[in-house]
């Protein structure tokens, strides 16, 4: 349901329910895009995946290596 | 043949009695496939469901293994947003079985509701005074976020890893966790806590109504504490069953220890909440009702030993097992525990969806008995089916726990 819809009400009910559903929805679609611009731009820097990857990453299977 | 696909220095069995393993979990599948395409063409006559029986065997599955699953949510809340390391070497398990759990709920959903073309109902005509609604929207999304946290695990495969695109996605994704994680944690919240309220709040059967702050009932927040009580015990008990089954040490038993530690905690609180929650509804709800407590209790199979069983074995029992830090680091003891736990909680959800329906609510009125056929059965093992092989194919293909090398090193 979208404010577009004809069974939306401007109410507070309506703003707290699909607000935070939008909320949670934007952040997880945002999450997603930095991740895809991110690797974009990874690899057109030319850069090839490291064997063992920098001291500061978080990796989840080579964290022990940390 | 497959070993190319296996992570480096781990060992495996051989592929041929790999795919005897799957075919148990093959066959729960093949059982469920038929009973679905059953219920579907033919509709949900093939079940017992009826118009008293509305939330049957599904549901109780469905609530079940959604509790189950809050490890994920919890696990990665622990990890990520409150910083607990050692959780590292458990959080992707974790994942996956929170993964499969939500996974195999929604599918179940899907036959549950008779017509899935008709699914986005739900959400394009939502009606915002539904608790039931704001379960379905949280669960949808939960399980989007639940398989975008299953990406990077996938993306290590040996072979995947080698492709850069999908290297450098994977490791972006994994720098990103902890949003993905606390947005899964707001989600799950609301989701196991409506699960609650929705039957906390039906008035008109005082066998499951509830008092509670604002427009949310005590169940609401009973629901949520024994989800993550609850969820961490079920990890533990995956990861040792897959401990047994492949005969070698998977997690440290920090790890280990660290989770057993904090369900101790939270199934300690919950116990003395829902006790609480129960004199509550002793002394309050059921007089005003103008019933006494074992009108609930007198007929059909549903008898006081479920009280008992719940609060006292399956919870008091192993809050206090897993509180002892000696009898939890004893292997015998934590696995029981955690059995008696998971068991209290499915009870728990059994009896708000089954024994609820099944009390009488008018003086006039019967109590209703209720029997999954064979149909339903089918699809509620078919997730177990379903749960075996893809944890099974995750342990064998992905590096599921980051320690296996470490703790079992391959000789030459």
């Amino acid at each position: 349901m979208t404010p577009f819809s004809f069974e939306w009400h401007w109410n507070v009910d309506y703003l707290v329910f699909m607000g935070l559903l939008y909320i949670a929805l934007t952040i997880v679609a945002c999450g997603l895009i930095y991740c895809l611009v991110k690797t974009w731009m990874d690899l057109s820097a030319g850069e090839s995946p490291p064997e063992a990857p920098p001291e500061q990453l978080i990796y989840r299977t080579r964290y022990q290596q940390y | 043949m497959d070993s190319p696909l296996i992570p480096e220095g781990v060992k495996r069995c051989s592929p041929k009695l790999f795919f005897l393993w799957t075919l148990p979990w093959l066959g729960l599948l093949a059982w469920g496939g038929i009973s679905a395409f059953l219920c579907l063409y033919k509709g949900l006559n093939q079940t017992n469901m009826s118009n008293i029986f509305a939330f049957a065997l599904w549901i109780v599955f469905d609530l079940a293994v959604i509790a189950l699953g809050a490890g994920a949510f919890f696990t990665g809340f622990l990890t990520y947003i409150i910083g607990k390391g050692e959780l590292k070497n458990i959080i992707n398990a974790a994942v996956i079985i929170g993964f499969i759990c939500y996974s195999g709920a929604v599918a179940m959903l899907g036959i549950d509701i008779g017509q899935p073309i008709r699914g986005w109902f739900i959400f394009w005509h939502a009606n915002v005074h539904s608790m039931l609604v704001e379960v379905s929207f949280c669960i949808t999304c939960y399980l989007m976020v639940l398989g975008i946290e299953f990406i990077p695990i996938i993306l290590e495969n040996r072979q995947l890893d080698k492709v850069p695109e999908l290297h450098f996605f994977g490791h972006n994704l994994h720098e990103i966790m902890a949003v993905f994680a606390a947005t899964g944690t707001f989600l799950s919240f609301f989701h196991q806590g409506s699960l609650g309220g929705m039957y906390g709040v039906m008035y008109a059967r005082p066998f499951a109504a509830r008092g509670g702050f604002y427009v949310w009932p005590w169940t609401f927040f009973l629901f949520i504490l024994s989800a993550i009580a609850a969820g961490p015990c079920f990890t533990i008990l995956c990861t040792k069953l897959a401990e047994k089954i492949t005969r070698k040490k998977l997690v440290p038993d920090r790890a280990v220890q660290t989770l057993a530690k904090i369900s101790a905690w939270l199934l300690a609180s919950y116990m003395v909440l829902k006790i609480a929650d129960t004199l509550g509804w002793l002394y309050g709800i059921v007089p005003k009702a103008g019933l006494q407590f074992m009108d609930f209790y007198r007929e059909g199979p549903y008898g006081v030993w479920l009280v008992v069983a719940e609060l006292l074995i399956c919870g008091i029992v192993p809050a206090i097992i897993l509180m002892i830090p000696k009898a939890r680091e004893h292997g015998g003891w934590l696995i029981t525990a955690c059995l008696l736990t998971c068991t209290g909680i499915v009870l728990n959800r059994f009896v708000f969806i089954v024994v609820n329906l099944a009390i009488p609510v008018m003086p006039f009125d019967r109590f209703w008995s209720y029997l999954p056929t064979w149909q339903e059965w089918g699809i509620g093992m078919a997730v177990v089916g379903y749960g075996f092989l893809l944890f099974s194919l995750a342990y064998r293909y992905l590096p599921v726990f980051p320690m296996e090398k470490n703790l079992n090193p391959v000789s030459e």
